[in-house]
């Protein structure tokens, strides 16, 4: 074996995987070429040297929000180009609102087959009394209930694309409608309607709950994380959901993981039936 | 389904903090790699950002055949090579750039700031070495060691990353690491080689 077939093996026999009779050649040709012997005891010397290599370095403060910057911008130029303007895009230059529609499809789905949506004849239960619109969780299922004696619409819209879900008119009239989320994730929806009630939104959570834990952007970002984390609807009804905050989820309590956060931006919240988190002004 | 899978998945489906969660778990290793490969703070922050924008654009494609981590080494490895492909196409400086001294041409060198007995200052001397040898030799090579040797990647799942079988792998990263040898031969004080 001579000194440039002995090169190929340095490494497999560093490692012990040369098989028996290679092994022995490159034995043989290590004791009768002081060269060869030399020249391994280098290669030794370096693999050691990369050993050393492996102290961590140091992480730089910004490089998250540089990246999340940089995914940011790429999202904005994809949503430039396919004109989709969202209805909170001025609120939040971090626009999520393309991931945001595969949630949404599960739900138009739902909302399709269920009375109120996507059926105007048989839409609402004859009614003469104004009933003010309330979001109620039961049994695992949140609900919207409303009803009119005068014409009024409602409109669901996605709350991060501003792409319109589902819309009906009533006349007096009750709806009662499950939203029911199929996705894994947790989707925000706005409830607006055509006069006398504020839009109310929702964070209804998907069928798998998420492992993420902290994240900065809008409050109805953390609406849609908290809903998320904890597998329980979120209602926001205050008139600052595009407000920017951020949040830490590692405790057991949504409550408390949020309190602080929502605090500081002039917002509670508090737990209804069921389990249901109702953030609203203070 | 691991913490992985069920984020990739919530990700897919777009839950934006489980995108963010996966950044989150991983920015610091694919930092650590691509500090190692260019060692420069800013151009290695600029391929981490630049691999996480690639990561959400094909993340709906991804269907789990290699892991997250090793399909991440494979852009963080495919940003690097493209950011010295424009830095060559530039003419733009680089660690293999060359300083015309008196008619004749040297290597660049880092500056030694390790030069002394203290044992602790010659192996900070020693692994500035070790990076700037790795800054000479061809960007394939500089990715398979730092895998390997820094990131502790198995031979199979560098086989993933670079797309090439194990067999190839092996008989390259020996080649480079003799290819770092002969680098690292030229400093005799440093590194005592007999």
């Amino acid at each position: 074996m001579n000194q440039n077939k002995a090169r190929d093996f340095y490494s497999a026999y560093f490692e012990g995987t040369l098989d028996e009779g290679l092994r022995q050649a490159f034995e043989r040709a290590m004791a009768s070429d002081a060269r060869i012997a030399a020249e391994y005891r280098q290669f030794v010397r370096i693999m050691a040297e990369l050993k050393d290599f492996r102290q961590p370095v140091d992480v730089p403060e910004g490089l998250h929000l540089k990246i999340r910057e940089r995914v940011d911008a790429h999202i904005t130029s994809i949503e430039r180009k396919s004109h989709t303007a969202s209805r909170f895009f001025a609120w939040r230059p971090i626009a999520y609102g393309a991931i945001a529609t595969l949630a949404i499809i599960g739900v138009v789905a739902s909302y399709s087959s269920l009375p109120g949506f996507g059926k105007p004849a048989t839409a609402g239960i004859a009614t003469a009394t104004d009933v003010a619109p309330a979001v109620t969780y039961h049994d695992g299922t949140v609900s919207l209930s409303f009803s009119t004696a005068t014409e009024n619409t409602v409109t669901v819209t996605g709350a991060l694309d501003g792409r319109q879900i589902a819309k009906q008119t009533l006349v007096g009239q009750r709806l009662d409608c499950p939203l029911t989320n199929t996705g894994a994730s947790a989707m925000v929806v706005s409830l607006s309607f055509a006069r006398d009630y504020s839009t109310i939104y929702v964070a209804v959570p998907g069928v798998r709950p998420s492992p993420a834990t902290e994240g900065t952007g809008a409050v109805l970002d953390l609406a849609a994380a908290v809903a998320s984390r904890y597998a329980v609807p979120v209602v926001v009804d205050a008139a600052s959901p595009g407000a920017q905050t951020s949040w830490k989820l590692d405790g057991p309590d949504a409550l408390a993981a949020i309190t602080d956060e929502l605090k500081a931006l002039g917002l509670k919240a508090e737990v209804r039936e069921s389990g249901l988190v109702w953030i609203s002004s203070i | 389904m691991n913490d992985d899978d069920l984020l990739i998945e919530l990700s897919q489906q777009g839950d934006r903090s489980a995108f963010d969660a996966l950044i989150r778990k991983y920015e610091a290793r694919a930092y650590q790699y691509a500090f190692r490969l260019t060692s420069n703070p800013d151009e290695a922050s600029d391929i981490v950002a630049d691999a996480f924008v690639r990561v959400y654009s094909a993340l709906k494609n991804f269907r789990g055949q290699s892991s997250f981590g090793t399909w991440l080494y494979r852009i963080l490895t495919n940003c690097y090579l493209d950011l010295r492909k424009r830095e060559r196409t530039r003419r733009h400086e680089s660690l293999e750039a060359t300083l015309s001294v008196d008619g004749g041409e040297v290597q660049r060198q880092f500056e030694d700031e390790g030069e002394g007995p203290d044992l602790a200052l010659e192996r900070n001397a020693r692994e500035e070495a070790v990076q700037a040898a790795l800054g000479k030799m061809p960007e394939y090579q500089q990715a398979m060691l730092v895998m390997y040797h820094v990131e502790t990647l198995t031979y199979e799942e560098i086989s993933d990353a670079l797309d090439l079988p194990i067999g190839t792998v092996k008989s390259r990263l020996n080649r480079a690491r003799l290819a770092l040898r002969d680098h690292l031969m030229q400093d005799v004080e440093l590194f005592h080689i007999s």
